[in-house]
């Protein structure tokens, strides 16, 4: 059975210069066990698709529409308040990018992950501590029993995002949902925290998802790939094909314009202009005016996302004809 | 080679009240961000100064512009060592050199339009007429490739790629020999970070600048600089020509920096094995006692013409 399944999710956010469509009719699944990296540009709607599953988002801004929305079998437009704080944590977490934003900086880190076993579980709290202290060694936390006795700002980012995995972990969601887990940190922090993350998915099959605008990272992370543009998707995909023969014109000048990839000093080729404005999105494909391939008939006309197999799918009109 | 800005055992130590015995009485805990750099920004090159938080390549940068007092050292630019240059006789100086930082939003001023923020250079140097000052002003953005169209607007309405080119216009205006910049394209995305880093690119060979590129992304500075100068914990560790760090790498800590880059091929995932900071400065190279020709930095050793390593001494001499 899928744990996630979105279908034709549209939200939307009012502002005073009009209606800022953040998604554009995506959708979505997640099977058990999977990993999915869904990558994209800030302003792609990557992050907006994940918190209107599990409807984090404020209600009186954002409009969210979808035919359906569903999390491990639990309809989340229609979910009851007291039913949606049962689902978020145990069947899906977050972590987020700021990890010091993310915690309460008045109290401990052990009296806050400690906290979040009590609201799930009906045990007691030397129970509770155990399976904090439990869930801290799994993620390789040095010195656990000095980080539960610590405020978020006595520890270093590493080691605060260590501990965000922890706590989202702790009561053993089926899904991990992380937004840019690593972009706030070092490289060689990166590297740990990324094994990390792949090692817990390994032994726990939980479902995860990888929202990232860092190919690097889910290169080296996850099974399938989905790539958002200017709230669409772009193109669906293995993350074998999509570094080995990327179809979609973005994907292509996407993995181009990565720095570094061959030796010496050179120019990189770069994608002309930026992502389109949300208020009023181009009545075509968004990338159109970006685009090398583009047509009159890509600024008109809004590609479908055209399915090649179960696994691959492309919103072109070029690639598909 | 004539060298545009060159920096000489650079130091600078911040301190720290330490609360001892009473309330009155603290000790001072000095903190030593930078020790004893050196680096040499040769004319018309690029010079990366790569290293993760917390290792002292923004305080070099900031030194560098006398934005921050150095504890010790000098700073030569051009020839001239304006370490103990008065703020009067600092500011000719001050425009040949010049800095873009990373946040483009926190340093563009909201209240002015984009041709005030890039004439107000001019303004500070009493150079020009308001009508020149307002040409010059949009010819600069026509060079980081905005159009005059933008002359008018304020930051808020352009996105960070746009922002930081009207940083980078600004940092042009009065003509600098040498540009610092501040981890420029950090915040930026992926379509847009490569347009920034072809900018510079096209002015620096346009231009003839010489710039000291700060950035923690290894990869951007591979395809700008021409030598990288790698930091950790205030000093240098290793520097070389950039090809040098990317395929010789002799410093552990260099190693394990270029090995937690993120593979952009799925097929050569690989699991990697993680050392702490003081585990890879024990392993540090050693090397026999004549290659510490350095005499600027003795902790540095030659492992080739422009190659030096952070290492510890052998007994002996070299083969």
């Amino acid at each position: 059975m899928s744990l996630i399944e979105i279908e034709n999710l549209s939200v939307s956010f009012s502002s005073p210069d009009g209606e800022v469509q953040a998604v554009r009719d995506v959708s979505l699944t997640l099977n058990e066990g999977q990993s999915l990296g869904v990558v994209g540009e800030s302003g792609s709607g990557k992050s907006v698709s994940l918190m209107a599953l599990l409807r984090l988002l404020p209600a009186h801004a954002a409009t969210v529409k979808a035919n359906k929305l569903m999390l491990d079998g639990v309809d989340m437009l229609t979910c009851k308040k007291d039913d949606l704080t049962r689902v978020r944590g145990k069947i899906a977490s977050l972590v987020f990018q700021d990890p010091m934003a993310s915690f309460d900086p008045l109290f401990k880190i052990g009296s806050q992950l400690t906290e979040t076993v009590l609201s799930h579980f009906e045990v007691a709290m030397p129970e509770a501590k155990a399976r904090v202290e439990k869930m801290l060694d799994r993620v390789e936390m040095p010195d656990s029993q000095r980080v539960m006795s610590s405020y978020p700002h006595q520890l270093s980012g590493g080691m605060l995002q260590r501990a965000m995995i922890a706590m989202a972990l702790v009561c053993e969601p089926k899904v991990l949902i992380a937004d840019e887990p690593t972009t706030a940190l070092d490289v060689t922090v990166q590297a740990q925290i990324l094994q990390l993350i792949g090692d817990l998915q390994e032994e726990t099959g939980m479902g995860l998802i990888m929202i990232t605008h860092d190919l690097g990272v889910v290169a080296e992370t996850v099974d399938d790939i989905v790539v958002m543009y200017g709230g669409k998707v772009m193109e669906q995909t293995s993350v074998f094909d999509l570094f080995d023969q990327p179809r979609h014109p973005y994907s292509k000048a996407l993995l181009e314009s990565i720095p570094g990839q061959v030796a010496g000093k050179r120019k990189l080729k770069e994608i002309p202009g930026q992502s389109p404005n949300p208020v009023s999105p181009p009545a075509g494909c968004p990338f159109h005016f970006r685009c090398e391939l583009a047509d009159q008939n890509c600024a008109t006309q809004m590609p479908p996302l055209t399915r090649w197999d179960n696994t691959h799918a492309t919103a072109c009109l070029k690639v598909a004809s | 080679m004539n060298h545009a800005l060159e920096i000489k055992n650079l130091s600078k130590s911040f301190y720290k009240k330490q609360a001892s015995k009473g309330f009155f009485r603290s000790n001072l805990v000095e903190h030593c961000a930078v020790d004893n750099v050196s680096i040499v920004v040769p004319e018309r090159k690029i010079v990366g100064l790569v290293g993760e938080s917390g290792s002292g390549k923004s305080t070099v940068g900031l030194m560098s512009m006398r934005l921050l007092e150095p504890s010790g050292g000098n700073i030569i630019l051009n020839g001239t060592d304006i370490t103990k240059l008065s703020p009067e006789e600092l500011k000719p100086h001050r425009a040949q050199m010049q800095i873009i930082f990373q946040d483009s939003y926190s340093s563009l001023n909201p209240m002015m339009t984009l041709w005030e923020i890039v004439a107000e250079p001019f303004v500070i140097h009493k150079m020009h007429d308001a009508k020149q000052r307002r040409v010059k002003a949009k010819e600069l953005l026509d060079i980081v490739g905005l159009g005059s169209v933008f002359a008018n607007r304020y930051p808020h309405e352009l996105s960070g790629g746009q922002r930081q080119r009207v940083s980078i216009a600004r940092a042009l205006a009065l003509k600098p020999k040498v540009l610092i910049a501040d981890e420029p394209t950090s915040a930026l995305d992926v379509s847009v970070k490569a347009q920034v880093i072809n900018l510079l690119h096209d002015l620096q060979s346009e231009m003839g600048l010489s710039i000291l590129f700060i950035s923690h992304e290894l990869s951007v500075v591979r395809s700008l600089a021409d030598q990288i100068v790698v930091m950790h914990r205030g000093r240098i560790v290793e520097q070389a020509q950039t090809e040098q760090i990317f395929q010789n790498a002799q410093h552990p800590y260099t190693q394990s920096l270029l090995d937690s880059i993120p593979v952009l091929n799925p097929h050569l995932r690989r699991r990697r094995s993680f050392q702490s900071a003081e585990e890879l400065t024990a392993k540090k190279p050693r090397l026999p006692k004549d290659s510490f020709i350095n005499p600027e930095n003795p902790n540095l050793a030659q492992v080739s013409d422009n190659h030096f390593v952070d290492a510890e001494p052998l007994e002996g001499r070299s083969l």
